[in-house]
């Protein structure tokens, strides 16, 4: 059962649903920062090494 | 989340909450106006550190001091819920005001705080991700849930939370601690206090009504200002340090004189200032204690930047 069918579809207004939407594309833009950053400074140790 | 998912509520009868809190209202949960502070004096700290920092690691330095930063604020928000409800400074943030939920604010801190300092570890190094885990409990457990509703000494021996961001900046950088990063944790720890009575003195009422020992609330004002004045000469002798033990030039020792000199002048108009008058000059020094701060630190990159 799906959190809208708990609750009911009433409480889910569409200014509501469109705010989750919004807090779920900025949370996916956070992690996509956070993997970005992980992926950057393993580039930058990696050459730091072969540098070394 | 949680609430939302829990079949054995009876949908009819029982209240059932939403998360619905808005990206923005998350975002309000990390403090944003002090984490710009923790950030720029750990970024100064990164800045001042011997090493030279390669630009990736450096900007992913700071993203982690600030994402531990934030977490700390939506744990100290979710634990003073029922004071913030009370206090007209406070109400209309997210928790108290009802628009994130408090056990999603909890999730929000912890995976916060899990992620930024695991982050660091992996990343930059094993130093700066203790001295992260360790201020972001100090501020959310010993300040928050200690300090804060039992002594007036919270803010004077909580104020080791906002102290450490340069020290964890200089960390990250160095890998290593000295008598530099102290000194700057040193300023911070002694421009708190007044910074925060000034604060407490225009917002006793809230205080009150919150039953938070504030030195105001407990001791009174003629001892807060005794005490603002005090500490503000304590911080007019602590910023001079870097020149006295030569971390910095002239340059730094005249623009940080200036500025102590107008604390301290502030400090003394407050603790003559009458009724009327006290609570805008409290105000007065609140503001320019926040411009003190951040012109200290940038005299101290400046005269770095001179010099080198």
């Amino acid at each position: 059962m799906s959190d809208k069918e708990q609750i009911g579809v009433d409480a889910w207004t569409p200014e509501l649903l469109k705010q989750r939407r919004r807090r779920a594309a900025v949370m996916g833009i956070a992690l996509a920062i956070m993997v970005g950053m992980f992926f950057l400074v393993t580039v930058v140790r990696l050459s730091e090494n072969v540098a070394g | 989340m949680s609430q939302i998912s829990q079949e054995t509520l009876p949908k009819s009868e029982e209240p059932v909450s939403l998360d619905t809190g808005s990206a923005t209202d998350f975002i309000s949960l990390m403090k944003p106006r002090v984490m710009s502070l923790v950030v720029f004096t750990g970024l100064i700290g990164l800045v001042m550190a011997p090493n030279a920092m390669h630009p990736v690691m450096a900007a992913t330095a700071v993203i982690l001091i600030a994402l531990g930063a934030g977490a700390s604020g939506a744990l100290n928000m979710w634990y003073d819920a029922d004071i913030d409800a009370v206090m007209s400074r406070t109400q209309e943030r997210p928790v108290p005001s009802g628009r994130v939920d408090s056990n999603a604010a909890l999730s929000f801190g912890l995976w916060m705080s899990g992620l930024s300092v695991l982050s660091m570890a992996v990343l930059i190094n094993y130093l700066s991700a203790a001295l992260l885990a360790f201020t972001i409990f100090f501020y959310a457990v010993v300040y928050t849930m200690y300090l804060k509703r039992r002594t007036a000494q919270n803010i004077v021996i909580g104020g080791a939370a906002g102290a450490l961001p340069p020290v964890i900046g200089w960390a990250a950088s160095a890998n290593a601690l000295s008598l530099e990063p102290l000194i700057f944790f040193a300023i911070i720890f002694i421009w708190t206090p007044p910074h925060f009575w000034a604060l407490a003195l225009v917002k006793n009422q809230d205080y009150k009504t919150a039953k938070i020992p504030m030195l105001p609330v407990t001791a009174g004002d003629q001892s807060t200002l005794n005490h603002i004045l005090g500490y503000s000469l304590g911080l007019a002798v602590v910023a001079m340090l870097p020149y006295a033990l030569g971390f910095s030039g002239i340059f730094y020792a005249i623009g940080a004189g200036v500025l102590s000199f107008v604390f301290v002048a502030l400090a003394a108009l407050l603790w003559v200032a009458q009724e009327p008058q006290r609570n805008r000059v409290a105000g007065m020094l609140f503001a320019y204690s926040i411009f003190y701060l951040f012109f200290i630190f940038t005299l101290l990159l400046a005269d770095r930047l001179t010099l080198s």
